[in-house]
Protein backbone atom coordinates (compact mmCIF):
# COMPACT_ATOMS: atom_id res chain seq x y z
CA UNK A 1 0.00 0.00 0.00
CA UNK A 2 1.59 3.22 -0.63
CA UNK A 3 1.95 5.93 1.72
CA UNK A 4 -1.03 7.85 -0.11
CA UNK A 5 -3.48 5.25 -0.17
CA UNK A 6 -2.88 4.66 3.45
CA UNK A 7 -3.36 8.36 4.13
CA UNK A 8 -6.39 7.88 2.83
CA UNK A 9 -7.55 4.83 4.84
CA UNK A 10 -7.00 6.01 8.33
CA UNK A 11 -7.27 10.18 7.21
CA UNK A 12 -10.21 10.55 5.08
CA UNK A 13 -10.98 14.54 5.73
CA UNK A 14 -6.91 15.15 5.05
CA UNK A 15 -6.82 13.04 2.16
CA UNK A 16 -9.81 15.53 0.66
CA UNK A 17 -8.10 18.83 1.05
CA UNK A 18 -6.34 20.02 -1.78
CA UNK A 19 -2.04 18.91 -1.58
CA UNK A 20 -1.16 22.53 -3.07
CA UNK A 21 1.24 24.90 -1.70
CA UNK A 22 -1.06 27.59 -0.47
CA UNK A 23 1.53 30.25 0.53
CA UNK A 24 2.62 32.80 -2.32
CA UNK A 25 5.76 35.16 -2.17
CA UNK A 26 6.57 38.44 -3.41
CA UNK A 27 7.00 39.17 -7.24
CA UNK A 28 10.81 37.80 -8.44
CA UNK A 29 11.39 37.07 -5.19
CA UNK A 30 13.66 33.38 -6.13
CA UNK A 31 15.35 36.39 -8.95
CA UNK A 32 16.32 38.67 -6.71
CA UNK A 33 17.34 36.28 -3.71
CA UNK A 34 21.13 35.40 -4.69
CA UNK A 35 22.03 38.85 -5.37
CA UNK A 36 20.80 40.22 -2.20
CA UNK A 37 22.47 37.55 -0.29
CA UNK A 38 25.38 38.30 -2.14
CA UNK A 39 25.41 42.00 -0.82
CA UNK A 40 25.06 40.73 2.38
CA UNK A 41 27.83 38.15 2.28
CA UNK A 42 30.59 40.48 0.56
CA UNK A 43 28.99 43.42 2.33
CA UNK A 44 30.35 41.59 5.44
CA UNK A 45 33.73 41.34 4.32
CA UNK A 46 34.14 44.83 3.62
CA UNK A 47 34.52 46.94 6.59
CA UNK A 48 30.99 48.10 8.02
CA UNK A 49 30.51 51.03 10.14
CA UNK A 50 32.07 49.63 12.99
CA UNK A 51 35.50 48.82 11.65
CA UNK A 52 35.13 51.42 9.07
CA UNK A 53 35.19 54.25 11.88
CA UNK A 54 35.47 53.20 15.49
CA UNK A 55 38.34 50.95 14.26
CA UNK A 56 39.89 53.06 12.55
CA UNK A 57 39.53 55.89 15.13
CA UNK A 58 40.43 53.62 17.84
CA UNK A 59 44.08 54.65 18.61
CA UNK A 60 43.07 58.06 18.82
CA UNK A 61 40.45 57.89 21.02
CA UNK A 62 42.72 55.72 23.35
CA UNK A 63 45.76 58.42 22.99
CA UNK A 64 42.68 60.88 23.68
CA UNK A 65 41.21 58.75 26.51
CA UNK A 66 45.14 58.40 28.11
CA UNK A 67 45.51 62.16 28.20
CA UNK A 68 42.05 62.92 30.02
CA UNK A 69 43.26 60.43 32.33
CA UNK A 70 46.75 61.98 33.03
CA UNK A 71 44.69 64.87 33.40
CA UNK A 72 42.14 64.12 36.32
CA UNK A 73 45.20 61.83 37.84
CA UNK A 74 47.40 65.25 38.04
CA UNK A 75 44.56 67.32 39.20
CA UNK A 76 43.62 64.87 41.94
CA UNK A 77 47.35 64.27 43.14
CA UNK A 78 47.91 68.25 43.37
CA UNK A 79 45.34 68.81 45.29
CA UNK A 80 45.95 65.91 47.63
CA UNK A 81 49.48 67.27 48.17
CA UNK A 82 49.62 71.29 47.45
CA UNK A 83 46.15 72.07 47.51
CA UNK A 84 46.62 75.29 50.29
CA UNK A 85 43.52 75.00 53.51
CA UNK A 86 40.56 77.45 52.73
CA UNK A 87 42.47 80.69 53.71
CA UNK A 88 39.29 81.98 55.07
CA UNK A 89 39.77 79.46 57.95
CA UNK A 90 43.08 81.24 59.70
CA UNK A 91 43.48 83.61 62.11
CA UNK A 92 45.01 86.88 61.80
CA UNK A 93 47.92 85.94 63.45
CA UNK A 94 48.66 82.33 61.59
CA UNK A 95 48.15 84.15 57.90
CA UNK A 96 50.89 86.72 59.00
CA UNK A 97 53.15 84.06 60.05
CA UNK A 98 52.53 82.17 56.58
CA UNK A 99 53.13 85.62 54.65
CA UNK A 100 56.48 86.25 56.58
CA UNK A 101 57.77 82.85 55.72
CA UNK A 102 57.52 83.51 52.24
CA UNK A 103 57.14 87.24 51.95
CA UNK A 104 59.38 87.72 49.31
CA UNK A 105 57.80 85.20 46.89
CA UNK A 106 54.27 86.14 47.36
CA UNK A 107 52.59 89.17 45.24
CA UNK A 108 50.84 92.14 46.73
CA UNK A 109 47.65 91.26 45.19
CA UNK A 110 48.05 87.44 46.85
CA UNK A 111 48.58 89.58 50.30
CA UNK A 112 45.70 91.31 49.65
CA UNK A 113 43.15 88.14 48.76
CA UNK A 114 44.49 86.90 51.76
CA UNK A 115 43.76 89.76 54.35
CA UNK A 116 40.57 90.06 52.62
CA UNK A 117 39.19 86.19 52.76
CA UNK A 118 39.93 86.79 56.32
CA UNK A 119 38.39 89.71 56.62
CA UNK A 120 34.91 87.91 55.08
CA UNK A 121 35.75 84.76 57.34
CA UNK A 122 35.50 86.54 60.40
CA UNK A 123 33.25 89.10 59.72
CA UNK A 124 30.49 87.64 61.81
CA UNK A 125 32.75 87.41 65.16
CA UNK A 126 34.53 90.60 65.03
CA UNK A 127 34.63 92.83 68.18
CA UNK A 128 35.00 96.49 68.29
CA UNK A 129 38.55 95.79 69.29
CA UNK A 130 38.82 93.79 66.07
CA UNK A 131 37.56 96.69 64.28
CA UNK A 132 39.90 99.06 65.64
CA UNK A 133 42.61 96.62 64.18
CA UNK A 134 41.97 96.65 60.66
CA UNK A 135 39.77 97.65 58.10
CA UNK A 136 39.64 97.70 54.23
CA UNK A 137 40.36 101.67 54.55
CA UNK A 138 43.63 100.50 56.37
CA UNK A 139 44.61 98.57 53.76
CA UNK A 140 43.41 100.58 51.11
CA UNK A 141 45.86 103.34 52.52
CA UNK A 142 48.50 101.55 53.07
CA UNK A 143 49.01 100.07 49.73
CA UNK A 144 48.21 103.32 47.99
CA UNK A 145 51.19 104.29 50.23
CA UNK A 146 53.35 102.22 48.94
CA UNK A 147 54.13 100.76 52.45
CA UNK A 148 56.60 97.77 52.51
CA UNK A 149 54.98 94.14 52.94
CA UNK A 150 56.52 94.24 56.23
CA UNK A 151 55.12 96.90 57.18
CA UNK A 152 51.47 95.56 56.27
CA UNK A 153 52.58 92.11 57.78
CA UNK A 154 53.39 94.10 61.15
CA UNK A 155 50.01 96.28 60.71
CA UNK A 156 47.64 93.11 60.34
CA UNK A 157 49.92 91.47 63.67
CA UNK B 1 31.68 18.00 -15.72
CA UNK B 2 28.51 19.13 -16.88
CA UNK B 3 28.11 22.52 -18.86
CA UNK B 4 25.51 25.08 -18.03
CA UNK B 5 24.56 26.18 -14.47
CA UNK B 6 22.87 23.91 -12.89
CA UNK B 7 22.84 21.00 -14.46
CA UNK B 8 26.02 20.59 -12.21
CA UNK B 9 26.15 17.98 -10.03
CA UNK B 10 26.30 18.62 -6.07
CA UNK B 11 29.84 17.24 -6.21
CA UNK B 12 31.09 19.16 -8.97
CA UNK B 13 29.80 22.55 -7.14
CA UNK B 14 32.19 21.51 -4.26
CA UNK B 15 34.68 21.31 -6.67
CA UNK B 16 33.91 24.74 -8.17
CA UNK B 17 33.48 26.06 -4.98
CA UNK B 18 37.26 25.10 -3.84
CA UNK B 19 38.73 26.74 -6.59
CA UNK B 20 38.89 30.20 -5.11
CA UNK B 21 38.77 32.04 -8.77
CA UNK B 22 35.60 30.22 -9.07
CA UNK B 23 33.85 30.45 -5.39
CA UNK B 24 31.76 33.34 -5.85
CA UNK B 25 30.09 31.52 -9.12
CA UNK B 26 29.55 27.96 -7.49
CA UNK B 27 28.34 29.51 -4.32
CA UNK B 28 25.89 31.23 -6.77
CA UNK B 29 24.85 28.01 -8.34
CA UNK B 30 24.68 26.37 -5.16
CA UNK B 31 22.27 29.20 -3.87
CA UNK B 32 20.01 28.89 -7.00
CA UNK B 33 19.88 25.40 -7.14
CA UNK B 34 18.28 24.95 -3.69
CA UNK B 35 17.31 27.95 -2.64
CA UNK B 36 13.43 27.31 -3.34
CA UNK B 37 13.48 23.99 -1.70
CA UNK B 38 14.88 25.23 1.16
CA UNK B 39 12.82 28.36 1.42
CA UNK B 40 9.22 26.55 1.26
CA UNK B 41 10.69 23.87 3.81
CA UNK B 42 11.15 27.01 5.89
CA UNK B 43 8.26 28.76 4.99
CA UNK B 44 5.61 26.20 6.23
CA UNK B 45 7.35 26.10 9.22
CA UNK B 46 7.28 29.89 10.25
CA UNK B 47 4.33 30.75 7.90
CA UNK B 48 5.69 34.39 7.62
CA UNK B 49 7.53 35.33 4.30
CA UNK B 50 9.85 37.70 5.72
CA UNK B 51 10.95 35.69 8.79
CA UNK B 52 11.39 32.93 6.17
CA UNK B 53 13.37 35.21 3.95
CA UNK B 54 15.58 36.19 7.00
CA UNK B 55 15.95 32.48 7.58
CA UNK B 56 17.13 31.65 4.01
CA UNK B 57 19.53 33.95 4.33
CA UNK B 58 21.24 32.90 7.32
CA UNK B 59 20.71 29.65 5.86
CA UNK B 60 22.80 30.49 3.13
CA UNK B 61 25.63 32.62 5.05
CA UNK B 62 26.38 30.12 7.58
CA UNK B 63 26.68 27.80 4.65
CA UNK B 64 29.05 30.47 2.73
CA UNK B 65 30.79 30.13 6.06
CA UNK B 66 31.07 26.39 6.46
CA UNK B 67 31.21 25.51 3.23
CA UNK B 68 34.96 25.44 3.22
CA UNK B 69 35.04 22.82 5.70
CA UNK B 70 32.24 20.60 4.57
CA UNK B 71 33.94 17.56 3.56
CA UNK B 72 30.69 15.36 1.92
CA UNK B 73 30.28 13.18 4.96
CA UNK B 74 26.04 14.08 3.65
CA UNK B 75 24.78 15.11 0.71
CA UNK B 76 24.83 18.59 0.15
CA UNK B 77 21.05 18.90 0.24
CA UNK B 78 21.05 17.21 3.10
CA UNK B 79 23.64 19.74 5.33
CA UNK B 80 21.87 22.45 3.76
CA UNK B 81 18.29 21.43 5.00
CA UNK B 82 20.00 20.40 8.32
CA UNK B 83 21.23 24.17 9.01
CA UNK B 84 18.06 25.36 7.37
CA UNK B 85 15.76 23.35 9.91
CA UNK B 86 18.04 24.27 12.59
CA UNK B 87 18.10 28.14 11.96
CA UNK B 88 14.42 27.63 11.71
CA UNK B 89 13.70 25.67 14.91
CA UNK B 90 16.06 28.10 17.11
CA UNK B 91 13.93 31.11 15.02
CA UNK B 92 11.11 29.75 16.94
CA UNK B 93 12.47 28.91 20.37
CA UNK B 94 13.35 32.43 20.47
CA UNK B 95 10.05 33.49 19.58
CA UNK B 96 9.26 31.78 22.29
CA UNK B 97 11.84 32.80 24.65
CA UNK B 98 11.34 36.06 23.69
CA UNK B 99 7.88 36.80 24.55
CA UNK B 100 8.03 34.37 27.29
CA UNK B 101 5.10 32.71 25.20
CA UNK B 102 4.10 29.09 26.40
CA UNK B 103 4.24 26.73 23.38
CA UNK B 104 0.10 26.93 22.62
CA UNK B 105 1.00 30.85 22.42
CA UNK B 106 3.20 30.92 19.83
CA UNK B 107 1.09 28.63 18.27
CA UNK B 108 -2.15 31.02 18.46
CA UNK B 109 0.44 33.71 17.42
CA UNK B 110 1.07 31.64 13.93
CA UNK B 111 -2.35 30.79 13.71
CA UNK B 112 -3.41 34.40 13.45
CA UNK B 113 -0.66 35.17 11.37
CA UNK B 114 -2.06 33.11 8.88
CA UNK B 115 -5.42 34.56 8.98
CA UNK B 116 -3.70 38.16 8.52
CA UNK B 117 -0.90 36.70 5.73
CA UNK B 118 -0.92 38.56 2.50
CA UNK B 119 1.35 35.93 0.94
CA UNK B 120 -1.14 33.02 2.03
CA UNK B 121 -4.12 32.13 -0.93
CA UNK B 122 -5.79 29.33 0.94
CA UNK B 123 -9.00 28.06 0.63
CA UNK B 124 -11.21 27.36 3.56
CA UNK B 125 -9.87 23.73 3.73
CA UNK B 126 -6.20 24.16 3.23
CA UNK B 127 -6.17 27.18 6.26
CA UNK B 128 -7.96 24.55 8.34
CA UNK B 129 -5.19 22.29 7.75
CA UNK B 130 -3.01 25.04 8.51
CA UNK B 131 -4.20 25.13 11.83
CA UNK B 132 -4.45 21.90 12.53
CA UNK B 133 -0.73 21.67 11.67
CA UNK B 134 0.19 24.19 14.11
CA UNK B 135 -1.43 22.05 17.34
CA UNK B 136 1.43 19.53 16.73
CA UNK B 137 4.58 19.93 18.45
CA UNK B 138 6.83 21.93 16.14
CA UNK B 139 9.32 18.60 15.10
CA UNK B 140 6.23 16.64 14.65
CA UNK B 141 4.75 19.40 12.14
CA UNK B 142 8.17 19.23 11.02
CA UNK B 143 8.39 15.73 10.01
CA UNK B 144 4.75 15.94 8.63
CA UNK B 145 5.51 18.84 6.51
CA UNK B 146 8.39 16.61 5.00
CA UNK B 147 6.96 13.55 4.27
CA UNK B 148 3.75 14.68 3.30
CA UNK B 149 3.75 17.64 1.28
CA UNK B 150 7.59 17.54 0.12
CA UNK B 151 6.94 13.35 -0.22
CA UNK B 152 10.75 13.11 1.07
CA UNK B 153 11.90 9.46 1.72
CA UNK B 154 11.92 8.57 5.09
CA UNK B 155 15.90 7.85 4.73
CA UNK B 156 16.83 11.16 3.51
CA UNK B 157 14.68 13.14 6.48
CA UNK B 158 16.09 10.74 8.77
CA UNK B 159 19.60 12.15 7.54
CA UNK B 160 18.46 15.67 7.66
CA UNK B 161 16.84 15.22 11.73
CA UNK B 162 19.78 12.18 12.78
CA UNK B 163 17.01 10.37 13.96
CA UNK B 164 15.66 6.77 12.91
CA UNK B 165 13.20 6.11 10.45
CA UNK B 166 11.28 4.07 12.95
CA UNK B 167 11.03 6.97 15.14
CA UNK B 168 10.37 9.18 12.24
CA UNK B 169 7.16 6.51 10.81
CA UNK B 170 5.79 6.63 14.25
CA UNK B 171 5.85 10.64 14.65
CA UNK B 172 4.26 10.69 11.32
CA UNK B 173 1.39 8.36 11.74
CA UNK B 174 0.51 10.30 15.08
CA UNK B 175 0.87 13.72 13.43
CA UNK B 176 -1.93 12.14 10.86
CA UNK B 177 -3.98 10.71 13.33
CA UNK B 178 -4.32 13.96 15.21
CA UNK B 179 -4.80 16.21 11.95
CA UNK B 180 -7.46 14.09 11.06
CA UNK B 181 -9.38 14.47 14.71
CA UNK B 182 -8.82 18.35 14.51
CA UNK B 183 -10.40 18.45 11.24
CA UNK B 184 -12.82 16.23 12.42
CA UNK B 185 -13.70 18.52 15.32
CA UNK B 186 -13.92 21.93 13.80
Amino acid sequence: MSDMDEIKNIAPKLSNIKKENPFKIPEGYFDNFSSRLSEKIHGRETPGFYEKHVLTLKPYLVAAALIVAVIITGKILYNMFYHESNIGDLKSSEIADLISEDAYYISEESIMDIIYANDIAEEDNKTDDDNNKMTNEVIDYLIDEDIDLIDIIDAIN
Amino acid sequence: MAGKNNDYTDKELLELFRDSERKNYAFNLIVKKYQERIYWHVRKLVLDHNDADDILQNTFIKAWNGLEGFRGASALYTWLYRIATNEALTFLKHKKTRYFLPLVDVHKQLSETLETDEYLNADEAQLKLQKALLTLPEKQRLVFNMKYFDEMKYEDIADILKTSVGALKASYHHAVRKIEKYLTHH
